[in-house]
């Protein structure tokens, strides 16, 4: 199954009637032959993508595909940030539950069918629990995006919420980012940091860090040139190893960066390379695997 | 990364396929013998009198087991290898020294390791079974799913093919096939099965040729006139020609020159071996675009490339011929100027590009000065224009020699620099994220060897231009099995086949 079919597939929820998705880059064929179709078929008939204000303006230009259906049926919003707006969420709703799709990937089609991606899943029904409290921080977050001035974005959530009663209800819950889950893993949403409130690398490294960390995993497909970030995670999380995820073809790692540090480097496409079963990843994704759990649970980050 | 030869980027060679489908119908790319279509026939045949039953495993089971059994005997003979499927599997196995009796039960399974093939229903199933059907050697039963043997042709042919390897080869045949097991020295006894043991003459041969040359209806006469065409040119070349000596004797021959009656089939040939030139030229400046974005890997913007993709080419064109392209050289100038070219060289530059060395500079010229050529070629031929329309029937999204032509005629008077990025920027660019995107929406494969993104296009893959494979190899294989051709050019009974056409 590729990426993009899982939007259109019965996640048991009954109808998923509205759709929030935010992406970096754009490309509005994707979109609308690929995307549309699946959220159709999951229910949805309220759609709103936020997209980065420069890329969206980028995929507009002349000899780009534009969009045939913006406006009729999507509506399109570039949050003002400050930066590049990076996010790739997918938040299906409905009245019985939703679905969360938290990733790596574009509304392109390399994003949806091309490239090695990374994305985590989580749904939630229309009762209380730690996936739906996840569920409304993403909702919140995804809100707060478009803010309170009048416009067709902001119908277009007041339309979710309106039909997804649960929301408000859950949303009376106590503020929390990470939630303890029956299996003894943990749930968490690390979003722009709030005024006051640290970094999301900072919130990472607490959560990662509340035990021995046994290994780190990262892999991306740009890197720092002085791979700065990579040492700021090894310094800050003290793995027992590290390995780094690359595509030497893409000859976009620093190699000259890397060398001395306490790191082993693999392709990531070599022939018969796994990191895990459902192995897909592209974007930035740090994994980082407790010492002394049991039953060691990776703690992974994607942006 | 490997290049995906065939791939159509530009869908630009399925109205070639079309046409050559309809040229050489009941043959294709994949039947590789003649002989596998009487060993089909008799196997269905042998199947309904020996097993009788109408589920498909037992049927899959026989058809997997005469193949193989047909593999092995064609290994054990080692001078006749070709064509037979399977035959790889053979050789290992035949090698293996560990009994006087080969088993091949486990190997024509349909599951588990050292299968003699992959695909479930064999190479029937793969390639014979769809042309068996079309020229109606097998049929549909009543009462059941599996294939029969037609009253009017399947059976004669099972009859022919039984009576030709005789009695005493067929009984060790369906013992072998129902055992899946048979003597290392019996497979010498069915040598008289293999593919170029069709007796001249014999009545079997004879049905072959009603086949190919025989079936009253249109698409038995096209078939029969490309087959008589081929011939015609292995005596026009004294030899027994290979498929680019057909097409580009097709191509290039004045018109009536290999005989009147066959005037129409060698005029749609030539149709459509100008398409596949217009594609192959075509997909030589998509390969140019690659290899500029390969150089940039952190990609271009799409109006850098299409610039630097269109200067490079002129200039090429510019510094190799050691001419002066002036800012007003017109497109219908180049045009005009490529009529005389030899396009065969152009083809083979383009056609031997091999990844991952970029394009040199002759071959993105010899892309431009094809198209030109082509253009040139069909304008000085009223009967090519006449009858182009009635071979490319193109919807809105399709692209074919036609729409190609209609494009540049309209832009005659565009200098060369701006009809290069024109053809860049829309037919090629443009054209490939239309129609890897049609791709992945109806076939969920993601073909794009360029990607989108922060306004950058970026490279994801190569491709090797290539021109289409029109069946032509099969077609003058068959020919030689059935006797009709071989190294001196057309046989006496192929020379009959062409005197009586003629």
């Amino acid at each position: 199954m590729k990426l993009f079919e899982r939007y259109g597939h019965p996640a048991g929820l009954g109808s998923l009637h509205s759709v929030v998705s935010t992406t970096f880059n754009i490309d509005f064929g994707a979109l609308e032959q690929l995307l549309l179709p699946q959220f159709r078929g999951a229910g949805a008939s309220n759609v709103l993508v936020l997209a980065d204000p420069s890329m969206a303006s980028l995929a507009l230009a002349p000899d780009a595909v534009l969009p045939l259906k913006a406006g009729k049926d999507y509506v399109v919003f570039s949050p003002r940030r400050r930066g590049v707006f990076h996010p790739k969420i997918v938040l299906q709703a409905g009245r019985g539950g939703a679905r969360v799709v938290i990733g790596s990937a574009n509304t392109t089609w390399s994003g949806l069918g091309g490239n090695r991606e990374v994305v985590s899943e989580v749904l939630c029904r229309a009762t209380p629990g730690p996936e739906q409290a996840f569920v409304v921080a993403v909702w919140s977050y995804l809100r707060g995006l478009v803010g309170d001035q009048p416009s067709p974005a902001l119908d277009a959530l007041m339309w979710l919420e309106a039909r997804t009663p649960w929301l408000a209800s859950a949303a009376d819950q106590p503020a929390q980012r990470v939630w303890p889950l029956s299996d003894g893993t943990q749930l968490g949403f690390f979003a722009d940091p709030m005024p006051g409130e640290p970094s999301i690398f900072a919130r990472f490294v607490a959560q990662a860090s509340m035990a021995p960390v046994e290994e780190l995993v990262i892999t991306s497909p740009y890197w720092d040139q002085d791979l700065a970030s990579v040492k700021a995670l090894i310094s800050a999380l003290a793995p027992a190893r590290t390995r780094l995820l690359i595509q030497p073809t893409q000859r976009l790692f620093p190699t000259d960066a890397a060398r001395g540090l306490p790191i082993s480097v693999h392709d990531i496409g070599a022939p018969g390379f796994r990191l895990c079963p459902a192995n897909r990843m592209r974007s930035a994704l740090a994994s980082a695997t407790p010492r002394s759990s049991l039953s060691p649970v990776p703690a992974t980050i994607t942006c | 990364m490997p290049s995906k030869r065939g791939l159509d980027p530009l869908g630009m060679q399925a109205g070639g396929i079309v046409v050559y489908q309809d040229l050489l119908p009941g043959i294709s790319n994949v039947t590789l013998r003649m002989r596998y279509y009487g060993l089909y026939a008799w196997l269905s045949d042998t199947y309904a009198r020996k097993a009788g039953k109408t589920d498909s495993d037992t049927w899959r089971r026989w058809v997997r087991r005469t193949e193989a059994l047909y593999a092995l005997v064609a290994a054990d003979s080692k001078t006749e290898t070709g064509g037979v499927a399977g035959v790889d599997w053979a050789g290992k196995r035949l090698a293996i020294a560990d009994s006087d009796v080969i088993e091949f039960a486990t190997a024509t399974e349909t599951k588990g390791p050292n299968l003699y093939l992959q695909q479930g229903m064999g190479v029937f199933g793969g390639a014979y079974g769809s042309q068996l059907r079309d020229l109606g050697v097998l049929g549909a039963a009543r009462d059941h799913d599996l294939p029969v043997p037609s009253e009017t042709t399947g059976l004669p042919l099972a009859l022919a093919f039984r009576a030709a390897i005789g009695e005493e080869a067929e009984t060790l045949a369906i013992s072998a096939i129902e055992t899946a097991s048979i003597a290392r020295q019996d497979l010498i006894r069915l040598r008289g099965m293999l593919p170029s043991a069709i007796v001249p003459g014999s009545t079997e041969s004879l049905l072959y040729g009603d086949i190919l040359f025989a079936t009253p209806d249109s698409k038995g006469d096209r078939r029969r006139d490309t087959l008589l065409l081929i011939l015609a040119v292995a005596r026009l070349m004294g030899k027994g020609p290979d498929p680019a000596d057909v097409r580009w004797t097709l191509f290039g021959a004045p018109a009536g020159t290999l005989g009147e009656p066959l005037e129409p089939a060698r005029l749609a040939w030539e149709i459509y071996h100008t398409h596949d030139l217009m594609q192959l030229a075509f997909a030589g400046l998509l390969r140019h675009c690659l290899d500029v974005l390969g150089a940039a890997p952190v990609g271009l913007e799409a109006s850098v490339l299409v610039e630097t993709a269109a200067d490079q080419a002129v200039k090429a064109l510019s510094e190799l011929e050691g001419i002066t392209i002036a800012p007003t050289t017109c497109w219908a100038e180049m045009v005009a100027s490529s009529l005389t070219l030899n396009p065969r060289a152009l083809e083979k530059a383009l056609s031997g590009l091999r990844a991952p060395s970029p394009a040199p500079p002759q071959t993105i010229a010899g892309a431009l000065r094809l198209i030109a050529n082509v253009q040139a070629r069909v304008e000085e031929r009223p009967d090519l224009i006449e009858e182009l329309p009635r071979r490319f029937r193109m919807g809105p999204f399709g692209r074919a020699l036609t729409t190609e032509l209609s494009f540049l005629q309209t832009r005659g008077d565009m200098t060369l620099m701006d009809l290069t990025r024109e053809l860049i920027a829309q037919r090629v660019i443009n054209r490939h994220a239309q129609v890897a995107a049609q791709k992945f929406v109806r076939q969920r494969d993601y073909t794009f060897l360029f990607e989108q993104a922060e306004g950058r296009l970026r490279r994801r893959g190569v491709y090797d231009p290539v021109l289409t494979t029109p069946r032509l190899g099969s077609a003058i294989t068959f020919l030689r099995d059935l006797g009709l051709l071989g190294d001196a050019g057309p046989t006496a009974a192929g020379l009959e086949r062409l005197d009586a056409a003629a």
